[in-house]
């Protein structure tokens, strides 16, 4: 059976291909269309996804769709009109997604629909290693719910209780995240980067917000949060409460500003432990499976595996609404094929395109630059490139195929010595120019990662943050509290896992820094020519890829200049959605 | 919360609502105003929108940016600033400074307008701006605030902040944007319900035609609004207004466009006359042609350019020049709005020069008619009397003569009554400007005239290389840099290219993403023309980098289409709101691929396609056959169905030096009764949904080819 999952519409469209069980292939929208957070049709996903399984349209079996739009429209009418800029109303329709998936996508098989938090549950458990496990998801909102408790065991995977809009753990927190002056469904890594460095002195005021019974239920105080309105996040009362201003975007940070970071921090940990405690009670076992953009805070789900009641934890790499097509299309897996054949655990992410040597090869002579070719050379190549690092270095590293979530872990990262006493700075400031507060996270090699980090077990997504204990200095991927969130690496990405063993042999250090290649505001870089582009924008010292090596310092005069001026003024990453026909035009009247 | 009776009715009314005539009794109560509109205004109020401050009546006028020029304080004085223009140039003339302050004894001219005005491909080294500078003397100094996609509101605007400037006089030049930027809200594709609603009606109000006189409605509100206001302000600071009434490449452009749905067959009709018509006029037999082209209009009624195109060209042939005039227009008149179905060229309507004369008679404004004054100029020249390719590099865009003719009756215009008009002595361009405007000429035509146009495009080649031999190069980078297969700005054909004396820019198309197979095979053989390698060369280069391989090629993506019009407009525009498609359809009867490969390749082809569908009525039974063509030439047939399937089919490259090839699908006409369709067509616009009123005649899901 050949299922797609799609999630779309909403916030980060996606799509995967399951067959027969086995996830073939997964990537969002945004990755092909430059434009972050792409929530249309994701055509271009969908190409890819049925390409990688060597798919034509018509052998496609179904379609599976992440949520309900009758559903979700019965609470957007509950709620009014929110975010009505159209006044009339173009969202009224609950056909509307089955129309696009038809006409625009031109499908013609089956279609199946699925709660959106049964999706996120389902994403989580299906793809995890358990065959039995506790389920929480939590996020924003998807139909009505906001936060589920379930349990699965084998291919039977049941919501046992649901929390409703408007009382959202996500929202609580997004609105936390535009108190803070970050854009709402982007800012709230930066909430989570921003905790250590304040006091959660504010805790106890905002738990006035957020009524908790000892069950699975909570509460918003819905006077301090305007959300339903659709026009901001927080009302006059939150203000009041809390003493100080929101902070506009782009002013520097305040010591309140810290300090209520690590409040907000501080409540939800303190919630989602209360809750998980709840669903152990209620479900009992081992396991727990984590989904849904909460999911997504890697310091609270370090706490809940160190703190909480269960053993062991799978939280979905990609745990956001992207991620809600993997469980879509399990569920449909489950309802066609019955549970004769299961869904494959999920092991890496590396479910993106990827590009052929000679391909690469070509796009780097019709650029003229200087480029070193190592193919059927890796072994030299990793030797420049670990020279490159001790040099202390900065490079972009594009690596076979794209890994899908939010996560780059090692397919299309940028990467630095972890022992460069600035690499952070240098990191921060000249190449992904983004708040200096914010930390990087480390790769290691699974077999050595205990002995650098408190962590007893993989973590190969980075989804989890741990305390560092190691004997090396590791300014570079150690955040103000002496934790971190590495990904330990196994063997998924062979030449990702070589480079860091030869690193090691000459470094005596098993572990990289590794953060995504991109720079602020854009995607993650799919395409060889994407890695070229964002290679000159973020100023990186040296670009590896594939098996070629470009150096800056070879960089033709005014090369890097030209890539900026049209990065700002004429590429796809430059426009929005909503920029409209005649933005889209190159210049016809 | 779960006991919340309002919730179980937003439930059920979410379920409700997935009946369709639920549906339609929504959207016909959205239609009426009984809802929504109030309620959202309402609710905003309540939200606490505050009102907007306004400034007591005696303030000081506030200083405010003139266009993109935001203002400076500086100990000299104010002056007014433009950003850096990017790598590939941008819409806005190039001047960085504008001082507030006029210099002493000079008088201050604000030149307003749209493409054609900003030297739209010649831009920033001759701009009409320059010239009429030039013409006026040391005495005035032209302030050139054109712009490219300039629309009536952003004129105004810049009128408006144009003040600041103390000017003497304004001038307009424009009007060719008016069918296009003007009425984009009459669109099948346009997001809102309630303008798809209001299409709907328009169109059960008289059709197609009805809904062209909705946008010349819409424009004639806002072209009288703007010029009313700019009246205003000239009467204001008591300075004169010139309109440069534009004219529009009539003898060498076309604005082909397809038949929307007709009754009965009249679709296979039309298309089996025009094609018969085209044979009749390359045999020579204008008066048969012309007598289809009567017979098409008749069909159509007069709604589709294309019918007016034939006859035209019929006429001119006859060399009945009036009649032929008349056709001429009637063309661009057909094609008086944007986004029906196809993106059509911006060329001002009779309404649209109306309109002007209208403004001119109404508030004293200066005209300058450049109709009337192209045909003195072809008539000093014993020509053909219908302005073609002398003044015209495009649909509108004026050539060096153009602009000169244009800015030097202007010129005599602002200069009346200062005695006697000069002689004027202009610089003209260099040879590597007007090449490269030249060879831009061809690359914008290529993605703006769907159909046959290969005889144009060598023509704007081999006028580039008459500017100068340099275009050769310029063609060379231009072949690297389409067959590179990503963004233009990273090749290294871009580093030349920006390291010339005028570079190709955003207005020479030269970011275009796909392979512009027609460009290339005109620049091969212009170049093959003029003797020497660099054409069998560049041949070789494009072979290497995007010939046929043993792994398959998917010739759907954007960049092997042959002619990027051959889809609707929204598809053809990737308007960025907009879902993207993931299926190609073919608004033509024909959809056409480019192809890259050396003579004799042996190959293979894997279709994926069907008839367009109705959803719900799928069937596998085979339907009808598409006919494959090479360069034309029969190839052979597929069977198709109205349900997605799957065929291959192996082929030989021809012999000769050919290797852009134009891979042809000719899908069979559509049976659907034409009045069935467009019925369908409202009843989708009345519930919101975007609809087609042209005949869909196949779709694509792909198209993979390989060498084997």
């Amino acid at each position: 059976m050949r299922i797609l999952g799609l999630s779309a519409l909403y916030h980060q469209s996606a799509c995967c291909l399951l067959d027969g069980g086995r996830l073939v292939a997964a990537a969002s929208e945004e990755r092909f269309s430059r434009i972050k957070h792409d929530p249309r049709l994701p055509v271009a996903a969908f190409r890819y996804c049925l390409e990688a399984g060597g798919l034509s349209i018509d052998e496609l079996d179904c379609i599976a769709y992440y949520e309900i739009p009758e559903l979700k429209l019965g609470r957007q009418l509950w709620s009014g009109l929110p975010g009505a800029s159209e006044a009339d109303l173009p969202w009224l329709d609950p056909l509307y997604a089955e129309r696009l998936l038809r006409e625009e996508l031109g499908f013609e098989g089956k279609i199946l629909c699925f709660p959106h938090h049964l999706s996120h549950a389902a994403s989580a458990f299906f793809y995890s290693p358990f065959s039995e496990a506790a389920v929480l998801t939590a996020d924003g909102v998807g139909e009505w719910a906001t936060t589920t408790y379930g349990s699965g065991s084998g291919s039977r995977l049941e919501i046992l209780e649901e929390v409703h809009f408007p009382h959202s753990l996500g929202l609580f927190y997004s609105t936390f995240t535009s108190y803070l002056g970050f854009a709402v469904n982007d800012g709230e890594y930066k909430v989570m980067g921003l905790a250590p460095y304040g006091k959660p002195r504010l805790a106890q005021r905002l738990t006035r917000l957020l009524w908790t019974a000892p069950d699975e239920r909570f509460a918003l105080d819905l006077r301090y949060f305007d959300f339903l309105e659709g026009h901001r996040m927080f009302s006059p009362a939150l203000e009041e409460l809390l003493g100080e201003p929101p902070r506009a975007p782009g002013d520097p940070m305040r010591p309140f500003d810290f300090d209520l970071a690590a409040s907000v921090q501080c409540v939800l940990e303190e919630i989602l432990l209360q809750k998980i405690d709840v669903l152990h009670d209620r479900v009992g076992g081992e396991n727990l499976c984590l989904a849904g953009g909460v999911a997504l805070n890697c310091v609270a789900n370090g706490k809940i595996l160190r703190q909480g009641p269960f053993e062991r934890l799978f939280v979905q790499p990609a745990a956001g609404d992207d991620g809600g097509c993997l469980g879509a299309a399990a569920l449909a897996h489950h309802r066609l094929e019955g549970s004769g054949v299961g869904v494959e655990p999920l092991e890496h992410v590396y479910l993106g395109p990827r590009w052929r040597p000679d391909e690469v090869a070509q796009l780097l002579a019709a650029t003229g630059l200087e480029a070193r070719d190592y193919r059927d050379r890796e072994a030299e190549l990793l030797a420049v490139v670990v020279d490159l690092l001790i040099d202390k270095k900065i490079l972009g590293w594009f690596a076979g195929p794209m890994e899908f979530g939010p996560r780059a872990l090692g397919a299309r990262s940028i990467l630095a010595n972890p022992l460069d006493p600035e690499v952070r700075d240098r990191l921060n400031h000249r190449i992904k120019r983004r708040e200096a507060f914010r930390p990087f996270a480390p790769s290691v090699l699974e077999e050595a990662a205990h002995e650098h980090f408190e962590l007893d077990h993989p973590s190969p997504f980075m989804l989890e943050t741990c305390a560092v204990r190691s004997d090396l200095d590791l300014p570079g991927i150690t955040h103000v509290d002496g934790s971190a969130r590495p990904q330990t690496v196994a063997g998924h990405h062979p030449r990702y896992r070589r480079l860091l063993e030869r690193f090691q042999e000459r470094t005596g250090c098993p572990l990289l820094v590794n953060t995504s290649f991109n720079v602020a505001g854009e995607p993650i870089v799919c395409s060889p020519a994407d890695a070229l582009s964002c290679f000159a924008a973020a100023d990186l010292d040296v670009l590896v890829l594939e098996d070629f090596v470009i150096e800056s310092r070879a960089l033709p005069a005014g090369w890097r200049e030209r890539i900026l001026s049209w990065r700002e003024r004429g590429s796809p990453a430059s426009r929005h959605p909503g920029d409209g026909v005649r933005e889209a035009l190159y210049s016809f009247v | 919360m779960k006991g919340d009776p309002r919730r179980r009715v937003c439930n059920e009314l979410a379920q409700l609502l997935r009946d369709r005539k639920t549906l339609r009794a929504l959207r016909l109560l959205q239609r009426t105003e009984l809802l929504a509109p109030a309620t959202v205004a309402r609710r905003r109020l309540v939200a606490g929108g505050e009102p907007e401050e306004r400034p007591p009546a005696d303030a000081p006028a506030p200083v405010r940016r003139i266009s993109i020029w935001r203002p400076e304080e500086r100990p000299e004085g104010r002056v007014f600033v433009r950003p850096e223009p990017g790598p590939f140039g941008d819409h806005f003339a190039c001047r960085r400074e504008i001082p507030e302050a006029k210099p002493a004894g000079v008088r201050r001219l604000c030149f307003f307008g749209e493409s054609v005005a900003a030297g739209y491909l010649y831009a920033p080294h001759r701009t009409p701006a320059q010239v009429l500078g030039e013409d006026l003397g040391e005495t005035w100094e032209v302030v050139d605030l054109a712009r490219t996609n300039e629309t009536l509101s952003g004129w105004v605007r810049t009128v408006e902040a144009s003040c600041q400037l103390s000017p003497d006089a304004f001038v307009f030049f424009g009007g060719n944007n008016w069918n296009l930027l003007e009425s984009s809200q009459v669109s099948t594709y346009v997001p809102s319900v309630h303008g798809r609603q209001r299409l709907a009606e328009a169109f059960a109000g008289g059709g197609v035609g009805r809904l062209r006189e909705l946008a010349e409605h819409r424009l004639r509100k806002v072209a009288r609004k703007a010029f009313a206001r700019v009246a205003e302000v000239a009467q204001q600071l008591g300075i004169p207004v010139f309109l440069v009434v534009p004219e529009v490449n009539l003898a060498d452009w076309e604005s082909r466009q397809p038949v929307p749905w007709l009754p009965g067959d009249g679709v296979a009709r039309w298309y089996r006359w025009l094609r018969r018509g085209e044979a009749l006029l390359s045999d020579g037999d204008a008066l048969g042609s012309e007598a289809l082209a009567h017979r098409m209009i008749e069909l159509d009624g007069g709604v589709c350019p294309t019918s007016h195109r034939l006859l035209a060209r019929s006429l001119m042939e006859q060399q009945e020049w009036s009649r032929a005039r008349e056709a001429c227009q009637a063309e661009v008149d057909a094609d008086s709005y944007a986004t029906l179905c196809f993106l059509g060229a911006p060329r001002a309507t009779s309404v649209a020069r109306a309109l002007i004369l209208e403004a001119a008679r109404r508030w004293e404004f200066r005209i300058v008619d450049l109709r009337q004054i192209f045909r003195k100029a072809l008539e000093d020249r014993k020509e053909a009397p219908i302005a073609g390719r002398r003044f015209f590099l495009d649909y509108c865009h004026l050539t060096t003569e153009g602009t000169d003719i244009a800015m030097g009756a202007l010129a005599t215009a602002v200069l009346a009554g200062e005695g006697p008009a000069p002689g004027f002595r202009r610089s003209a361009p260099s040879a590597v400007v007007e090449a490269t405007a030249r060879l831009g000429a061809a690359v914008h035509t290529a993605h703006r005239w769907a159909g046959e146009k290969r005889g144009l495009l060598e023509h704007w080649c081999r006028q580039a290389l008459s500017a100068t031999p340099d275009a050769a190069q310029m063609m060379e980078d231009l072949a690297e840099a389409r067959g590179a297969g990503f963004e233009a700005v990273l090749t290294d054909a871009q580093r030349r290219n920006a390291e010339g004396e005028a570079p190709f820019g955003f207005q020479h198309g030269w970011r275009w993403e796909g392979l512009d197979a027609e460009v290339l095979r005109a620049l091969f053989g212009v170049l093959q023309d003029e003797g020497g390698s660099v054409g069998d060369r560049l041949r070789r280069e494009v072979v290497k980098r995007v010939g046929l391989r043993e792994e398959p090629t998917e010739l759907f993506q954007e960049r092997f289409l042959w002619d990027p019009l051959l889809r609707f407009y929204p598809e053809v525009m990737n308007v960025e709101a907009r879902h993207r498609r993931g299926t190609l359809r073919s608004p033509w009867p024909v959809s056409s691929f480019a192809l890259v490969a050396g003579e004799g390749t042996e190959a293979s082809l894997d279709l994926c396609a069907r008839l367009p569908v109705v959803v719900g009525t799928c069937t596998e039974e085979i339907v009808g056959e598409i006919l494959l063509r090479i360069d034309g030439k029969s190839c052979g047939k597929l069977p198709l169905t109205k349900r997605w399937s799957r065929q291959s089919f192996r082929f030989r490259i021809p012999p000769g030096r050919r290797v852009v090839h134009r891979l042809s699908l000719e899908w069979p006409m559509p049976s659907r009764d034409g009045e069935a369709a467009l019925a369908e067509a409202m009843e989708r616009l009345e519930l919101g949904i975007e609809a087609d009123l042209h005949p869909v005649f196949g779709e694509i899901w792909s198209l993979r080819a390989r060498r084997i």
